[in-house]
């Protein structure tokens, strides 16, 4: 994908502009939004044409070529149908609780189910701009003031609609919270962009799954935004499961605001696409806040994905434990990039990182980077990276019990990989999420097994 | 005439690059316990880890026949499916991996290679206690990541239970007794004996003779060098033990 780095900002000069005019060009279709929504977006638009497509040059774009993906002149995602069947392929606990489905940016009511808790809300972003859009606005003009960055400025500038979820102050929901962005690529490719805010107030507790899925192929970027703010004291439980297809480009910023003594624990599980790339931020804003980033990513032949985490330290007694593991399989690549800021007066912090990659193929590549960066004097701070391949001496013993070479590799890789999915409160998910899981890496016949 | 459930002939094997066995000769009938005896080195190992068919050793000479088939065609998983089993000296720890699973996979690759149906997690419990008796083992155990954390004595039980779950016809016990107590050797004896039977052949290999006063052998091998400088019946394990392998040395040099 190197090219010259002359053309490479040609390039990049005529994506820019596809964007700019491709947001000229919808403005009809944003007629009937409300001024404020309006300008959000206008204000969007015009920072991504300021700053433009990163490039390698930028550091945080040095493992992943952002111009593959830039270069494309994405088309707005076409309305698309899909059926229940289709959706209840994927096996997934869609019905243990609320549950809001997109397809290609749009609210389908007729896949959404909601469960009659009146102290959760759970809403597309269209559904309040008709009705009270007080909370909104003030959500989203928050939230612009925090991520920046090319992509995330197209999310804000082009997203059609969003899930709106919240939870009421000191309310335990009992049941999970599905969030369901599902992919139908049309026959150019197409870009949606999935949005949503999840709001647990404070004393609250819910746990939200944030699924994206493909149905269908052909080239599809999702490009994906959202953000989960836990409350004083509250807790939330968040699971992101990305089961892209094989030529689906997933990008996502997601930012998680940990407050006093509120706690959030994200389970990032991403399998499949053939760019994957996380950018999760976790901002521990107030005392006593406690975070728990663990991650999974597969990646498969051809594919190539990026994991990067930024666990922000801005208050004392602050707590964080992230655990990421990659199992790269064929001739792929991961990236991990994991950064701790502990900042000036976050004294008390507590902050474990450990990135574990296990390499299934002599063809597999990683890259795994941890940063610390600490302003203050007194924490406790530790990471670490392995790399590693199957354990051939494992590997022979479960074959000497008539375990075949394949099954063999593929316990012990769903043991490495057990420790993530674990971290998944629901039963019914983290069972679903092992065998797609298992299904990807060894069932595709693209895995194959370092010998 | 009856086909030998093992038959080594000039058996020449390496381990990496090494030159480890120098010609064995060994038969053992159905039925049969012998028992292979050598000092460090002598290429006990080297020869378990050829019969179950690890990776890095390999045969540069003569034939090893299980049941009349050439055993050395088949990869590992083969083997034990057609009923080979090895007890290691090392068990390996899986963590990750319950041992309950890891057992319940195991005995069903076993059974679908005979044609019996797989055991679903209630059948396979059922055995799997029943089987636990044998060796004294906690269901405790069972609950556990695969050998993570299990003491010596442990790991060599549940080697055992292996076997008496697979239901072998050939058992090679890599020195089954090394690091065990006297007490944990005789729980671990007792399940061996319990398995003996006249369509199950084992070759118990050891560092000491005090396994084979409790798992008495038909016959006794005395491996040197790569070599069996010396075989007879189960009285040279005790000659042995009197003399020291350094009786052996000289009576190989002597030959």
């Amino acid at each position: 994908m190197d090219r010259g780095d002359g053309r490479e900002r040609m390039s990049d000069v005529t994506s820019e502009r596809h964007w700019t005019e491709l947001f000229a060009a919808t403005e009809a279709d944003r007629a009937g939004e409300p001024g404020w929504l309006g300008s959000l977006r206008k204000t969007a638009i015009a920072r991504f044409a300021e700053q433009g497509f990163p490039t390698r040059r930028d550091e945080d774009w040095r493992y992943t070529n952002p111009a593959p993906i830039a270069k494309v002149a994405w088309r707005p995602a076409p309305e698309a149908e899909v059926s229940h069947e289709a959706l209840g392929a994927f096996a997934l606990p869609l019905a243990d609780g609320p549950c809001i489905v997109f397809v290609n940016g749009r609210h389908a009511p007729a896949l959404s189910a909601a469960d009659g808790d009146p102290q959760v809300v759970v809403a597309s972003f269209g559904a309040l701009l008709r009705g009270d859009a007080a909370p909104l606005e003030r959500a989203l003009a928050a939230e612009a003031a925090g991520a920046d960055g090319a992509f995330p400025l197209l999310a804000r500038a082009f997203a059609r609609d969003g899930a709106w979820v919240h939870v009421g102050r000191d309310h335990a929901a009992d049941r999970p919270i599905s969030l369901v962005f599902v992919s139908v690529p049309g026959a150019a490719p197409s870009a949606a962009h999935p949005r949503f805010v999840v709001t647990a107030a404070p004393g609250s507790r819910a746990a939200v799954h944030e699924i994206h899925l493909t149905v269908g192929a052909g080239a599809q970027l999702s490009n994906a935004l959202g953000e989960l703010i836990a409350g004083d004291n509250a807790q939330l439980s968040h699971v992101k499961l990305v089961h892209a297809g094989a030529e689906a480009v997933h990008l996502a910023k997601t930012r998680l605001r940990v407050l006093r003594d509120a706690r959030i624990a994200s389970t990032l599980i991403s399998l499949g696409a053939r760019i994957a790339r996380h950018d999760v931020e976790a901002v521990l804003e107030a005392e006593g806040a406690e975070c728990a980033l663990d991650g999974l990513y597969v990646a498969t032949d051809g594919s190539h994905v990026d994991v990067r985490t930024l666990v922000d330290h801005r208050r004392p007694h602050g707590t964080s434990r992230e655990l990421v593991k990659g199992v790269l399989a064929g001739k792929s690549r991961g990236i991990f990039n994991g950064k701790i800021v502990v900042r000036e007066g976050a004294q008390k912090t507590n902050a474990q990182q450990k990135n574990e990659n296990l390499l299934l193929t002599r063809d597999a590549e990683v890259n795994s980077k941890p940063q610390l960066e600490i302003e203050a004097d007194d924490v406790k701070c530790s990471h670490g990276s392995t790399i590693g391949q199957l354990d051939a001496d494992a590997i022979f013993y479960l074959r000497s019990r008539g375990i075949g070479e394949r099954e063999a590799a593929a316990l012990l890789t769903q043991a490495f990989a057990a420790q993530v999915v674990e971290t998944i409160e629901s039963e019914a998910l983290r069972e679903r999420v092992l065998a797609l899981a298992q299904d990807r890496i060894f069932a595709s016949g693209a895995g194959g097994v370092r010998s | 005439m009856t086909t030998p459930m093992l038959e080594i002939r000039g058996l020449h094997a390496t381990a990496g690059e090494t030159l480890i066995l120098k010609g064995i000769d060994l038969v053992l009938m159905p039925g049969e316990v012998h028992a292979v005896m050598g000092p460090n080195g002598s290429g006990k190992s080297t020869l378990a880890n050829v019969l179950a068919g690890k990776p890095g050793y390999a045969v540069v000479q003569g034939q090893v026949l299980y049941e009349g088939r050439d055993l050395t065609a088949m990869a590992p998983e083969e083997r034990a499916r057609a009923g080979v089993f090895l007890a290691f000296q090392y068990p390996v720890e899986i963590p990750g991996v319950s041992n309950f699973y890891f057992l319940k996979q195991a005995v069903n690759a076993v059974r679908a290679h005979r044609g019996l149906e797989e055991l679903d997690a209630m059948e396979f419990l059922t055995l799997a206690r029943e089987k636990m008796k044998l060796v004294e083992m906690s269901d405790k155990l069972m609950q556990r990541s695969l050998n993570e954390g299990f003491s010596g004595g442990e790991k060599k039980r549940n080697e055992v239970l292996q076997m008496a779950l697979l239901d072998p016809k050939l058992a090679v016990l890599d020195e089954t007794d090394s690091g065990l107590d006297i007490d944990a050797l005789r729980v671990l004896a007792d399940g061996v004996n319990a398995l003996r039977g006249p369509e199950r052949s084992m070759l118990v290999i050891t560092h000491y003779q005090r396994l084979l006063e409790h798992i008495v052998p038909d016959r006794v091998h005395v491996l040197s060098g790569g070599r069996i400088v010396k075989s007879g019946g189960k009285e040279l394990a005790h000659e042995l033990e009197e003399k020291g392998y350094g009786w052996i040395a000289e009576t190989a040099a002597s030959a």
